[in-house]
């Protein structure tokens, strides 16, 4: 059955999905489109007018994680694991994963002090909870790459992006995080999974916005 | 089989763990429940949940399932017959649906609650396009997937239980008046005993406390409906 995903450049959601395609090697078309601008087909095929949505055949499936599931059946070897709750905590674990894409944002799109500060304070939070369980294994879930190693991926791709403009080191504080992040960067699938000039749109996206942390 | 403890860890209002409970009755899970609230958190659920968020699902001594999804996914799959399709794509189909019944909830939750007139009307045309939405995916069926009550349509039960608290504000609204197919799934969902068992008998009174305690524009807006609403409750308790 022919696959299309539907995505929008620097979308994470869509960046988790291509990285997983590209790593099990399954054979996918992408079509990009302007979410500024959505077509008349997207907005009646997408529930939730969001990216990215995957057309298989003519099924439309929606919601990343969801999305990354239905690949994983795709794969000769699953990348998750067989019993029914390591399943579920590995899921959870991914889901996890959203809310650090969201405080992602809230920083480098903070336009005052008090909205910096506040969101690197959550932010940090996140990083802790993530340094711990790293501490127990080698990615994020277990000593394997499993399919949330998939959704943490874009929080990465992200951070990397924005290096050149930070003065400060993120990952400070953080060694098995700074390590696991260019464990993940340096996966093929996660590389190619990132359109031409990702860096530089990525930079232009956050400096339109005017935020805080340029200013120091 | 289930061999190990289930304890479910729940606020009284939260409508994802209402979807956990509603499911867990269902499946005669044998399990305990311990509520918390919400705006005084104890330590020990901060030190265990990882979001600090319910509903957690703690399994045996040490493990600890979060995110309402994956508990529902991990309970039904302890408790055969399972009520997910094993399709992958049905499967795939059936979780953004999840997602897009948690989407609704977040506009309801801000209907409700929000103080923002403005707000308030902009999630009550939200809610309208969510509900035209379910009515599509519903067609003629009983309940999403046909005849038979599969695990997407545990995540629709809050939204209708919430519905049917504000009924009288729902029908002046106009938010579901000829959405015939949705309205009927609301009341197939609440006929179930499962819903009921999901709702705690104080709800009400405790959504009543709730928008009083944020003097939401819903709740400015309907002066006579909460009142009547705390009192029959009150009588109802014995207050």
């Amino acid at each position: 059955m022919s696959l299309t995903l539907v995505s929008f450049n620097i979308c994470p959601y869509v960046l988790r999905v291509v990285a997983a395609l590209n790593h099990l090697k399954i054979p996918y078309e992408i079509k990009y489109i302007d979410l500024e601008n959505k077509p008349d087909w997207f907005v009646k095929a997408s529930p939730l007018e969001k990216v990215p949505i995957l057309f298989v055949g003519e099924t439309v499936l929606f919601e990343s994680l969801v999305i990354l599931d239905y690949v994983n059946t795709l794969a000769p070897q699953s990348l998750l694991p067989n019993d029914n709750l390591q399943k579920a905590l590995n899921r959870a674990r991914a889901e996890f994963s959203g809310e650090i894409i969201g405080t992602f944002w809230s920083v480098f799109s903070a336009k005052t002090e008090e909205s910096f500060k506040n969101s690197i304070a959550d932010l940090k939070w996140y990083f802790e909870k993530l340094e711990g369980w790293l501490q127990q294994s080698k990615f994020i879930f277990s000593n394997e790459l499993t399919l949330a190693d998939f959704a943490y991926a874009p929080i990465f791709t992200l951070f990397d992006a924005l290096k050149p403009l930070l003065k400060f080191n993120l990952y400070e504080g953080f060694p098995r995080l700074q390590e696991y992040s260019q464990s993940i960067l340096s996966l093929p699938g996660v590389q190619s999974s990132k359109v031409e000039n990702y860096d530089q749109l990525i930079q232009e996206r956050i400096k339109k916005g005017d935020p805080f942390f340029l200013t120091q | 089989m289930q061999k190990l403890k289930h304890t479910l860890v729940t606020f009284k209002l939260c409508p994802f763990c209402m979807r956990v409970l509603a499911l867990m009755c269902y499946k005669n899970i044998k399990f305990e429940i311990k509520f918390i609230e919400m705006y005084c958190k104890p330590e020990w659920f901060v030190k265990i949940s990882p979001l600090s968020r319910v509903p957690i699902l703690m399994i045996g001594d040490d493990i600890v399932l979060f995110e309402s999804d994956a508990i529902m996914e991990y309970i039904d799959e302890i408790s055969p017959p399972q009520i997910m399709p094993s399709d992958p794509i049905q499967k795939a189909l059936d979780r953004g649906k999840f997602e897009y019944a948690s989407e609704i909830m977040k506009n309801m939750s801000i209907f409700v609650f929000s103080q923002d007139e403005e707000k308030f009307f902009k999630h009550k045309e939200l809610l309208k396009t969510n509900f035209e939405q379910v009515e599509k995916w519903l067609d003629d069926k009983k309940y999403m997937n046909g005849e038979q009550i599969s695990l997407v349509d545990f995540c629709f039960i809050p939204i209708f239980v919430n519905l049917s608290v504000f009924k009288p504000i729902i029908q002046q609204c106009e938010l579901t008046k000829n959405f015939t197919r949705f309205n009927k799934y609301g009341e197939n969902l609440l006929q179930l005993p499962c819903s009921k068992a999901g709702r705690v008998p104080d709800y009400e009174l405790l959504v009543v406390e709730g928008v009083k305690k944020v003097n939401s524009y819903l709740y400015r807006s309907n002066p006579c409906f909460f009142k009547s609403l705390q009192q029959n409750n009150n009588l109802l308790q014995g207050k």
